[in-house]
């Protein structure tokens, strides 16, 4: 629907920090004025209810990049309407067997059917918005920060020191919203690889190797 | 215990004599010889072919036997057959026995097979971590024993050489850890993996001070200690009787002979009938019927139902004893410098290596039987050699049976020995209780459990159906506030420790420098009673039983525990990866 104005983003993030890309390095670096994207959508029970919640902490993660939700919105449109045709083609014959010479069938179809549109639509358009908000992440002298979780909270630290290795990939439409998936590799085996999607590709790029320099400055001193 | 020298029960006798001879002058200069020896192509034992016929011949045991069968019949494609599984085997072992060398190149292992596909593969000595054995009665006969060369990527062996004498055996072993004089360097692990990169020398120099610090409980013993072995503990067999009463061995045995029986063929369903009938059982209780008490009435049929059980019982106690024994027998764990080393079994002997730096996790498992009898068990996790089906008896001995049985307290001992520098005094730890709000939490699902139970019962036989969930709910209740006191949360200065568990007490220590990730996570109900979760990942395989995953924690605790945690973590660097 609105493919011009998605370009337009992506050219305008391109331009902005460029293939060589320092200034978004800066913005990985904490104490630093960060991009913090939609900064102002914090709600203040985004972080966690523990009092952990100080300024100190909200200034120092930074979100996905914002491009980010639509990206998830598009895909959701696409999955929602799967999802919907999956309904009609199971429901439609199973109405039809039931009692399709009355008349109040089809208008109860046709309310499941409104009801679970409107179910699949507000999941593809507005849970990316949600899950945005609750997406936080972090680098630090110590390592990674995750946090992410809506209804089941989830924060993970990955000291820089026991990461094994980083990969970047983009998927086509990812590439379509300029975007990447981070996967920090450990030693560990619960949790031996960590994914992080929806990040600028040129941050998470740049991310991978500010992971490896500082993981290599450790292993010199 | 003070260091002493192991007794005459070490399984290698022939190689402990030679290697006695040489112990004063043993330092690099016997791995110098050792390893002149082994500049030439060595071969296998020649037992091996005979050896190897019977492993070809065993993966190929059924179509063997219905050949062999066939062919004693008379019948010709039975005799083809026959030749064509033996002479395959004999050409498949010969051709092997005759191709297969080992030898050491520079400072790689090197074992070169094949006859069509030549397959050479060479392993650097210094990222060898095990050489463990297995022996056989018919291995313990003749003097040899099949060997297994393990790095630390480790799901399978990197060499498996089956069999070599002990002789040589010392040999190779002297070539791959001669430098034990030096163990620092010789031995530890934590060389190898740095090595990754082209930096591999620089790198190699610093970890080895990085770890020489790290385990200044070893820097602190004489290095003449180091480099000597030393018993750190033996299981006499009074204990290991003691274990196998206290387990559940014969059941699960039990459990797996039953199956076996269900599953080869046997008529599922005439089974079925015939225990069901009672026929079959007063004909197999008739031969016993002269030695029972004539019994018409009710105590006496109880009486004898019960007699019979204990009977039962006592019989899988005994197949767990024996399970125990044959495992088992003569179980030693030694030190050497920085390996650990257990050699354990009653007729198939096994030698396992563990590099004390390739420790990931501790675990102290007690049941209730072996609390009585102030008896516990001591595993470890390492990284790699996830078992699975390619596990070998060694590794399942080192790994999931670390030290399977001892005495309560001798436990801060042994930690100590596999944790140098580490204060274990139990008493010492500042144990942190889960949230007081838990056992209100537990008493809640118990309650919610018992009021369905009543439900269904009512809805079942009106009213009385109500008196299970009456029943269940003070027993849930009581196993709710058991459950919930029972856990528990420790920092001290080298890791952390977590206790769980009512009959079976789990205690489990994961190390600051060995984990690999740290989560905090709350689910909704967590945030309704203001709790939250600490879980520690860490490079063990399986986390014996009982992973580093402590719940219902006070939410504000919890999350300041994450934060130094994660701090810790990131302060206590890994002498390895």
């Amino acid at each position: 629907m609105q493919w011009p104005y998605i370009r337009i983003v992506g050219d305008e993030l391109a331009r902005k920090h460029g293939k060589a890309g320092r200034l978004v390095l800066a913005n990985i670096l904490p104490k630093t004025p960060a991009i913090q994207h939609s900064r102002s959508l914090l709600p203040e029970r985004h972080l966690l209810d523990d009092g952990s919640t100080t300024a100190e902490t909200t200034e120092a993660y930074q979100t996905l990049a914002p491009q980010s939700i639509a990206f998830e919105q598009r895909t959701g449109y696409v999955g929602a309407l799967v999802l919907l045709g999956i309904t009609v083609v199971i429901s439609t014959p199973m109405a039809v067997a039931f009692a399709w010479r009355n008349w109040w069938i089809w208008g109860a179809l046709l309310v499941v059917w409104l009801l679970l549109g409107s179910l699949f639509l507000w999941h593809a358009h507005v849970w990316p918005r949600i899950v945005y908000r609750a997406t936080r992440w972090r680098l630090d002298e110590t390592g990674m920060e995750i946090l992410r979780g809506v209804w089941w909270k989830h924060r993970i630290a990955i000291p820089v020191a026991r990461v094994q290795h980083v990969d970047v990939s983009q998927g086509p439409i990812q590439r379509m919203f300029d975007l990447a998936t981070l996967t920090i590799h450990t030693a560990g085996t619960k949790n031996a690889s960590i994914e992080l999607s929806g990040l600028e590709h040129a941050q998470a790029l740049l991310l991978r190797d500010r992971l490896i320099e500082q993981k290599d400055s450790l292993d010199v001193t | 215990m003070s260091p002493n020298h192991i007794p005459d029960a070490e399984p290698f006798e022939v190689a402990e004599l030679n290697e006695g001879a040489s112990l004063p002058l043993r330092n690099a200069a016997a791995q110098a010889t050792a390893m002149a020896g082994l500049r030439e192509p060595n071969f296998l034992h020649p037992t091996s072919i005979g050896f190897d016929i019977i492993s070809h011949i065993r993966s190929l045991l059924v179509p063997a036997i219905v050949a062999v069968y066939s062919a004693a019949r008379g019948g010709v494609w039975g005799l083809g057959f026959a030749t064509l599984i033996f002479g395959g085997a004999l050409v498949r072992t010969l051709v092997r026995y005759f191709t297969l060398r080992y030898c050491i190149k520079g400072s790689d292992f090197v074992v070169t097979e094949g006859l069509l596909f030549r397959r050479i593969r060479s392993v650097p000595i210094r990222r060898i971590q095990n050489v463990d054995l297995v022996q056989n009665v018919l291995h313990r006969l003749l003097g040899v024993a099949e060997v297994r060369i393990e790095t630390a990527s480790g799901t399978e062996p990197e060499a498996t050489l089956r069999v070599l004498t002990h002789a040589q055996i010392e040999e190779l072993r002297h070539a791959i850890f001669g430098g034990e004089a030096e163990p620092e360097v010789g031995t530890n692990p934590s060389s190898n993996f740095v090595g990754t990169n082209a930096l591999a020398t620089a790198a190699l120099a610093t970890s080895s001070v990085v770890s020489s610090q790290e385990l200044s409980g070893v820097a602190a013993e004489s290095p003449a200690a180091a480099s000597s072995r030393r018993l750190i503990h033996h299981i006499p067999v009074r204990r290991l009787i003691a274990a196998g009463l206290a387990s559940n061995r014969g059941a699960v045995l039990f459990g797996i002979l039953f199956g076996l029986y269900f599953q080869s063929g046997f008529d599922s369903e005439d089974t079925a009938k015939r225990l069901t009938n009672k026929g079959w059982w007063s004909d197999l209780i008739r031969p016993l019927q002269p030695y029972l008490p004539s019994t018409d009435t009710l105590a006496g049929v109880v009486g004898l139902v019960a007699l019979g059980l204990l009977v039962v019982f006592f019989c899988l106690r005994i197949v767990g004893i024996a399970w125990y024994i044959l495992r088992f027998y003569d179980h030693q764990l030694t030190r050497h410098g920085n390996d650990l080393r257990i050699s354990c079994g009653l007729f198939t002997k096994v030698s396992a290596t563990i590099p004390r730096q390739r420790i990931q996790f501790i675990s102290v498992h007690r049941t209730l039987f072996m609390r009585w009898m102030k008896l516990a068990a001591i595993r470890i996790e390492t990284a790699g050699g996830s078992g699975g089906e390619n596990e070998n008896a060694a590794s399942t001995v080192s790994r999931r049976w670390f030290l399977p049985v001892v005495a309560e307290s001798d436990i801060a001992r042994l930690l100590g020995e596999l944790r140098p520098g580490n204060a274990w005094d139990e008493s010492q730890f500042v144990w942190h209780a889960v949230s007081p709000l838990t056992a209100r939490r537990l008493m809640r699902v118990s309650f919610l459990v018992s009021a369905l139970l009543s439900a269904v019962g009512i809805w079942l036989w009106f009213p009385w159906g109500a008196a299970g969930g009456l029943v269940t709910l003070p027993l849930l209740s009581y196993l709710a506030i058991k459950k919930s006191r029972a856990m528990r949360y420790a920092r001290t200065d080298w890791g952390v420790a977590y206790r769980s568990g009512l009959l079976t007490r789990k205690l489990s220590f994961a190390f600051y420098d060995r984990m690999q990730t740290i989560s905090f996570n709350q689910t909704p109900f967590d945030r309704r009673w203001n709790m939250a979760a600490i879980s520690v990942d860490t490079a063990a395989a399986g986390p014996a039983d009982h992973l580093i995953d402590v719940p219902y924690l006070d939410a504000a605790f919890a999350a300041e525990q994450f934060r130094e945690l994660q701090s810790l973590a990131a302060r206590h660097r890994p002498s390895w990866g």
